[in-house]
């Protein structure tokens, strides 16, 4: 008789694994219906990993200089293959918390070690560079390439700084260049499409993937469209 | 199909964490033995964790007479306190020796080198910054932050062992709780070479409605960890009607960190029922946990040499006396801490654990820094805590000692309350209750505690603040 097939707990998709030993580990998801959990298996990280590794190519980092990843431990299904990425490149990569507080701590990565891009620029960062009587563009400036999330753009765009834009499309990260064409993501593992009202819905494409998520609403609406021969995200925000 | 990653293989143990060290050792202490510990036999981990103390001092030795002209060779800070003390490392022959000549080293020497020489490593560093994987940092309480090196599937501290967490009975296939701060070298790695896996989560007590929910359906049998900012989180959700014990019962192990546990806090947690392990970092060089005797923080001594010294002195104290903690790393090729004075004042025994463990226990008893002295009279915070989680309004023990400097004519505190108490009365109640506390009577400014915890890092507010 074959063993039982595990059961997990899925309130959206299906779970592809047989055994929880082949998960690499538990993240979240943030979906319009809440937070639900974001399995991820070894295999998943390695290809994540794999993709990252491009990005990081195209945001032209050289090996041998540094990158700060502002992050909390509850992204770290996200951002663990950004961490490994840097590694096969050969970039020592700070780490810090994504929050007000730690802001400290990513001036003075940017004061005391040769750091060429920060990932994860957020408006709590930029709010506590200030706190701490910094300029916060000033301090910025010490990198060249910069990565932020959403509630950092209007500020970064404010003060004339170029910079790449990361979005959560649910679990899955996506990045914009500074000069525009859309938010590129993994089309290997996984497609996004919208429907007749202009949601965006996320599927996993490649079926091994650990989460099994199969048009999931992920609460942002816009298109997708082919452009310079990838697939590109074009979200609609409120303000545009 | 999939693309071919060039990332460093996920090994499966030789040993139980599947590396070796710098030395090619299998990490842990194994190789004493030469016998890797199967999953799933025993109780230990590692059985150098209840090696006879000849056999842990041998290990040291051996491993120490290797660090020494590593770091000579390789650390410039190193180099430079040796050469000024006289000593090179073919002086060194054996633990006395070391003990007897060897220069110690401190954080303002780290800083001074950074300074001079504009070393962000402060001239610990033994290899090329392009040789990093990650570069993780200290607290950063008392001025920038230390930096700890890592090289891929090679850290330079033991940040955490599976000792403590398969003695407590975490065993592949368990979920485990990661709620940590991300300054810190990245330790879920711990728990997947252990084949545990990790649950993702914000140190921050918003995650604890998700943590509550998540709990009951993964019956996760560890957490790391739990600081004084999320047990007052849990008391909140519990006012709102959340079942904590009932929600918590799957936990074999709590690991709590961050600074010290007040009276309140830890009735609150042994009404909850949680298993409650307390960790500390020794010198800023690795972990140290409880164990289930609940007896001391271990500190592995075939990873870590320590010392407790008198602090004036700096002549040895005697088992079971309370002392400054001196650490040496014995198992650190980026950043070799060697005869590293911790500013920790602690309290120690080398006698032999009830859970088995043969390694040196110690108790914190505060830092050296924190330290305030009011009228001649020393006062720490772990002094005035109880008296602020006396009265109702501050039960939460969010506070802090304003010190400019460490001489000060009158106490001043920083306090978080809850609710919208009348201040002027509160004023008077925690003055009162600090003043037959500590026979001093303080001045006293409110902040409440929804502001109080944004004045930290996520684990912890700062105890001592300038202004």
């Amino acid at each position: 008789m074959s063993p039982q097939k595990e059961v997990f707990y899925a309130p959206v998709g299906r779970v592809s694994v047989q055994d929880r030993r082949e998960l690499w580990g538990v993240g979240r998801a943030d979906l319009p219906i809440g937070t639900v959990p974001y399995y991820l298996s070894h295999h998943d990280i390695q290809a994540d990993t794999a993709w990252m590794e491009g990005i990081l190519e195209r945001l032209g980092i050289q090996p041998g200089r540094g990158m700060y990843i502002a992050h909390s431990s509850d992204q770290l299904g996200q951002i663990w293959p950004v961490f490994l990425a840097a590694m096969s490149h050969r970039i020592p990569a700070g780490t810090g918390q994504n929050s007000r507080y730690d802001a400290y701590r990513l001036e003075m990565f940017l004061r005391r070690l040769p750091t060429d891009l920060v990932f994860g620029v957020s408006a709590e960062l930029l709010i506590g560079l200030g706190d701490a009587g910094h300029d916060p563009m000033d301090v910025l400036s010490r990198a060249p390439i910069l990565v932020a999330y959403p509630d950092a753009w209007q500020a970064l765009a404010a003060a004339g700084r170029r910079f790449w834009k990361m979005l959560n499309v649910g679990p899955v990260l996506a990045f914009e260049p500074p000069e525009g064409g859309g938010f590129i993501y993994d089309p290997a593992e996984w497609r996004v499409e919208s429907d007749g009202q202009g949601r965006l819905l996320l599927s996993a494409a490649d079926p091994a993937r650990a989460c099994g998520f199969s048009m999931v609403d992920v609460g942002l609406h816009g298109q997708v469209c082919t452009h310079q021969g990838t697939s590109r995200i074009f979200p609609l925000f409120k303000d545009n | 199909m999939h693309k071919s990653v060039n990332v460093a293989p996920r090994t499966r143990p030789q040993d139980k964490l599947g590396r070796l060290n710098e030395c090619g050792e299998i990490r842990g202490g194994t190789a004493l033995r030469g016998q890797p510990v199967g999953y799933n036999e025993g109780d230990r981990f590692d059985p150098i964790e209840t090696a006879s103390r000849a056999e842990i001092e041998a290990l040291q030795e051996r491993r120490l007479l290797e660090t020494i002209p590593y770091a000579y060779a390789h650390s410039g800070l190193i180099r430079s306190l040796w050469q000024s003390a006289g000593v090179t490392p073919a002086d060194i022959r054996s633990i006395a020796d070391f003990k007897a000549r060897a220069p110690f080293l401190d954080k303002d020497m780290q800083r001074a080198y950074r300074d001079e020489h504009n070393d962000p490593f402060g001239g610990l560093l033994c290899h090329p910054l392009e040789d990093l994987s990650v570069i993780a940092s200290s607290g950063g309480t008392t001025g920038d932050p230390t930096l700890f090196a890592e090289r891929w599937g090679r850290p330079s501290i033991d940040y955490s062992t599976a000792r403590e967490y398969w003695h407590a009975g975490i065993r592949p296939g368990d979920y485990a709780v990661m709620m940590v701060v991300t300054m810190r070298p990245p330790a879920q790695t711990y728990f997947q070479n252990m084949g545990v896996i990790p649950l993702l989560f914000n140190h921050d007590p918003r995650e604890l409605p998700r943590l509550v929910e998540w709990s009951r359906i993964y019956r996760p049998t560890v957490l790391l960890f739990i600081s004084s900012i999320i047990i007052y989180g849990l008391e909140q959700l519990e006012k709102q009607g959340v079942d904590i014990r009932e929600a918590f019962s799957s936990y074999k192990m709590c690991v709590y960190g961050g600074e010290p546990l007040g009276p309140r806090a830890k009735a609150l947690t042994d009404k909850w029922g949680l298993k409650l392990y307390h960790t500390t970092a020794p010198g800023d060089i690795g972990m140290a946990l409880e164990c289930s005797a609940h007896a001391g923080h271990h500190i592995w001594e075939d990873l870590v040499l320590p010392e407790v010294l008198d602090p004036v002195t700096l002549q040895p104290v005697p088992d079971g006396g309370r002392g400054e903690l001196v650490v040496t790393s014995l198992s650190d090729r980026m950043t070799p801490f060697l005869r590293y004075r911790s500013g920790d004042l602690v309290r120690f025994t080398r006698e032999a654990c009830a859970c088995g463990s043969t390694h040196m226990r110690f108790w914190p008893l505060g830092r050296a820094g924190d330290e305030i002295m009011i009228q001649g009279k020393s006062v720490l915070p772990t002094d005035i805590w109880p008296a602020i989680e006396s009265v109702p309004q501050t039960a939460a023990a969010m506070f802090q000692i304003i010190r400019p400097q460490r001489e000060m004519s009158t106490l001043r505190l920083r306090v978080g309350y809850d609710g919208n108490p009348d201040l002027q009365a509160l004023r008077g109640a925690v003055a009162a209750a600090v003043l037959t506390q500590v026979g001093l009577a303080p001045e006293v400014e409110f902040v409440p505690n929804s502001e109080m915890i944004k004045l930290g890092p996520p684990h912890k507010i700062p105890r001592v603040a300038k202004q």
